[in-house]
């Protein structure tokens, strides 16, 4: 099902055929109001990089987020170079080192670079800042283009959000269930998809393998469930896991990731954008709506909420029957360094085996992380059997 | 066993001892002994650091944990006890005892990538060898490692932690949002504490503040004179440690005050000796290695002179007391490190005029990416101004990362470069 799933990499050859004209507008965070995008009729397109960080060390620091430097390596030198407009977060210190450098040295002509502020808490006051930002954001977005974010274009645009978001948690439970020949590896990788296609085609495509998953002949899933029941079930938490072949080196050593706490996992697709039914809905209610969808969602470390963090993985690790927990961060990621010793410590109270990698965007999964998911596993395959 | 007995017994006494207020009446007398020769502004200090200690161990008022972005005035009006980590980890680091604290922090996965300030206050949290707090507030205009740490300060010590979630832009919506927050983050710790807001506290408070920054703009004044009359090495020292934690206290008055009149008199005293013209440096970072190293030595032997540091840049207006929140959101929001880079770029343009700069240094703290992140933008504006600048890779708190070679060729080939 998901060979054709492979894209290449350098979609900007594509770009004119898959953004039917439309303005390409890429974007970071899991944050990003992609729903007044596509109202706009922009095309979102998320900046996946592949390119070695080091390729940006003559604009940023290298004690510096290798995510952050490997995007600027993309626009600067990379396949993004052509990309002219950019919605960004304020997600973390190397987000607004990355959006300064982005305005200092890549600076196409005529181009939309803005700055979108995020409360790190989900106050009352806090909700009304948001959308004052987003209201903002609609304004500066209509000027900009010339164009109008009308009511019924922002509805049109969250009741698509909300289809690809169930099509994704429909297919999420397949893999977690083992209901379809899935691995972790490939469902990231269908997730990532969805940042850079249209939104229409990229749902077209998830319905129809939905079709074809509920096939008989294809819920082969029988055998492989007595097969995969007894491997250790993992949740992976982290922000954003730059190699998937990790993943899939979790698997071939007998892991089952049962949840994604990333940004290119469960985080990206999580939840419903709900609108208030039988009500009048005006631009004001369903910015409104958008803003109590982002600041209420499951936070990610960025946010300071670690209590409603820790509640939400403790009910994961209880509701999937979790054995053991991979964090993965980027070096120099500090929203999720600081967390890491009282969350594991917290883990370590119940029992929880944890193991942290450490990610680098280096071309090669290090021996090191190799061997170390090989023994982490190892223990709990040890734990299961004493 | 019997060494970890002992160590258990070991830790067990320093916890006690470091928890008592006797001792630090005691290292207040023995500091007031010690450095008798001291100048009056270096003993106003010693004193207001010992005091803070003792009130903070004797715990007859509420003791809050804030970082020092948090504006010292909202403090004071609080009538709280403030202490700041990052400056007691300064502290500890002066006295060359970071890399213990910091060792213990990473034996507990604090990264040795993180900010070496909060890796030593960590570990001084972890071994609980310090007066805990009754709470935590913090600021989070400057850098994410403090929203998060602090974050985790409260959890260590069961304690509610108030963030003041600074936006990223300076308008009126981000004002509002600052200030609901700050007013409602007063009317919360009163009505915790069990009692009602004190409106005189905050206009007693804000006329020290404001009387302070009047001698602060003095001080800044003063040291644009040919030669430095006071060296940035010296401000980013125990005057740093009042630029935060002091303004809004009566101490703080005074300790300016004092300031002000010893630079004053070095001034007029060096006036006399204009010949001896040096290089005129700007640092820029709030900090600078606090453990014994040989920096300021590098940059004397070749005739360099910090004349100024961007942290002693007084940014906000006075305060206003009968708009308090506003005012103090203004203050917060006005910082010129927050925001886009534009803001610090355009203070460091000024900086350079008022001071005369020849050469800039960009001390690179190892863990502080807000600072880091945008020191090669700042070298290309510079660049184009026909303004050296050098990024000297370093560590604030962690002796480890200091390299006494490497360091001295670098701030040497810098300082030859500009003559
Ligand atoms: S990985 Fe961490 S530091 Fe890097 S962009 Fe994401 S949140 Fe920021
Ligand atoms: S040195 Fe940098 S990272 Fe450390 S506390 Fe200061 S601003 Fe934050």
């Amino acid at each position: 099902m998901v060979k054709k799933w492979f894209l290449k990499n350098n979609w900007l050859n594509k770009k004119n055929q898959l953004s039917n004209k439309r303005p390409i507008i890429g974007w970071i965070c899991t944050y990003t109001p992609k729903e007044i995008l596509l109202a706009a009729d922009l095309l979102p397109v998320r900046i996946l990089p592949r390119i070695d960080p080091s390729l940006a060390n003559t604009y940023m620091d290298s004690n510096f987020c290798p995510f952050a430097r490997s995007c600027l390596g993309e626009l600067m030198e990379g396949d993004y170079k052509e990309l002219e407009h950019l919605l960004l977060i304020n997600s973390c210190d190397a987000i607004r080192r990355f959006y300064d450098a982005c305005r200092y040295y890549h600076h196409p002509k005529n181009s939309f670079i803005c700055l979108l502020d995020l409360p790190r808490k989900d106050s009352t006051q806090a909700l009304i800042y948001f959308q004052s930002n987003l209201e903002l954001l609609v304004k500066r977005i209509e000027e900009f283009f010339q164009i109008k974010i009308s009511e019924n274009l922002l509805l049109q645009a969250i009741s698509n959000s909300n289809k690809v978001r169930k099509l994704l948690t429909k297919l999420y439970y397949l893999y977690v269930s083992d209901k379809i020949d899935l691995s972790g590896e490939i469902f990231l990788q269908i997730i990532q998809q969805g940042m850079i296609l249209p939104i229409k085609e990229y749902q077209t495509f998830l319905e129809k393998e939905l079709k074809d998953c509920s096939q008989p002949e294809k819920e082969s899933f029988n055998n492989k469930k007595s097969k995969t029941k007894r491997n250790p079930k993992l949740l992976i938490s982290g922000t954003w896991i730059d190699d998937l072949r990790l993943i899939k080196i979790i698997e071939d050593y007998g892991g089952k990731i049962v949840f994604f706490d990333l940004c290119n996992g469960n985080r990206s697709f999580q939840g419903q954008i709900e609108i208030p039914e039988g009500k009048v809905n005006n631009k004001e209610s369903i910015l409104k709506t958008l803003t109590e969808f982002y600041l209420h969602k499951l936070p990610c470390p960025r946010m300071v909420n670690l209590e409603k963090r820790w509640e939400y993985l403790n009910q994961l690790i209880q509701d999937y029957q979790i054995e053991g927990v991979v964090f993965y961060n980027l070096k120099f990621c500090d929203t999720s360094m600081y967390e890491l010793p009282i969350l594991r410590e917290r883990l370590k109270k119940k029992s929880i085996p944890s193991l942290f990698l450490e990610g680098e965007f280096s071309a090669q999964i290090s021996g090191r992380n190799r061997t170390r998911i090989q023994a982490f596993l190892e223990v709990l395959e040890f734990g299961r059997q004493t | 066993m019997v060494d970890k007995l002992k160590d258990t017994f070991i830790t067990n006494w320093i916890r006690k001892i470091t928890k008592n207020t006797k001792t630090y009446k005691l290292g207040k007398l023995f500091s007031r002994l010690y450095f008798r020769k001291s100048t009056k502004s270096f003993k106003i200090w010693l004193n207001f650091l010992f005091q803070q200690l003792i009130e903070a161990a004797q715990k007859r008022r509420l003791v809050v944990w804030a970082n020092i972005y948090t504006p010292s005035e909202f403090l004071y009006s609080l009538n709280l006890i403030p202490i700041y980590p990052e400056l007691i980890s300064g502290v500890i680091a002066s006295l060359g005892w970071g890399d213990y604290f910091i060792e213990e922090a990473e034996s507990k996965l604090y990264s040795t990538d993180l900010c070496s300030f909060y890796r030593v206050a960590a570990g001084l949290i972890l071994k609980d060898w310090f007066p805990s707090p009754d709470l935590v507030i913090s600021s989070s205009q400057l850098c994410d490692g403090s929203t998060k740490f602090f974050n985790n300060i409260s959890k260590y010590y069961n304690c509610k932690h108030y963030l003041i979630d600074a936006p990223y832009y300076s308008d009126q919506k981000a004002e509002t949002y600052l200030a609901r927050q700050i007013k409602d983050m007063n009317k919360q710790i009163y009505l915790d504490n069990g009692k009602d807001p004190d409106q005189n506290k905050i206009k007693e408070t804000f006329h020290y503040s404001n009387l302070t920054r009047d001698y602060i703009i003095k001080i800044n004044q003063l040291r644009e004179r040919v030669p430095s009359p006071l060296s940035g090495w010296e401000a980013m020292a125990y005057i740093l440690y009042m630029f935060f934690s002091s303004l809004g206290s009566k101490k703080g008055l005074e300790f300016y005050r004092t300031l002000y009149q010893e630079v004053e008199e070095k001034s007029r005293k060096v006036e006399k000796n204009r010949n001896n013209e040096e290089k005129r440096l700007l640092w820029l970072h709030q900090i600078r290695p606090y453990y014994p190293n040989e920096i300021l030595k590098n940059i004397q032997d070749h005739k360099g002179v910090i004349s100024f540091e961007e942290v002693s840049y007084l940014y906000w207006s006075p305060l206003d007391d009968r708009a308090p929140w506003k005012s103090l959101s203004r203050k917060i929001i006005s910082n010129f490190g927050a925001g886009p880079i534009e803001r610090r770029i355009n203070q460091i343009d000024d900086l350079i005029n008022k001071y005369k700069i020849d050469g800039v240094i960009h001390f690179s703290q190892r863990g502080c990416r807000q600072s880091c992140g945008g020191a090669f933008i700042i070298k290309d504006y510079l660049k184009k101004r026909k303004i050296p600048m050098l990024i000297l890779d370093g560590d604030g708190a962690d002796s480890r990362n200091y390299s006494k070679g490497q360091t001295r060729t670098r701030v040497e080939a810098f300082l030859e470069m500009l003559s």
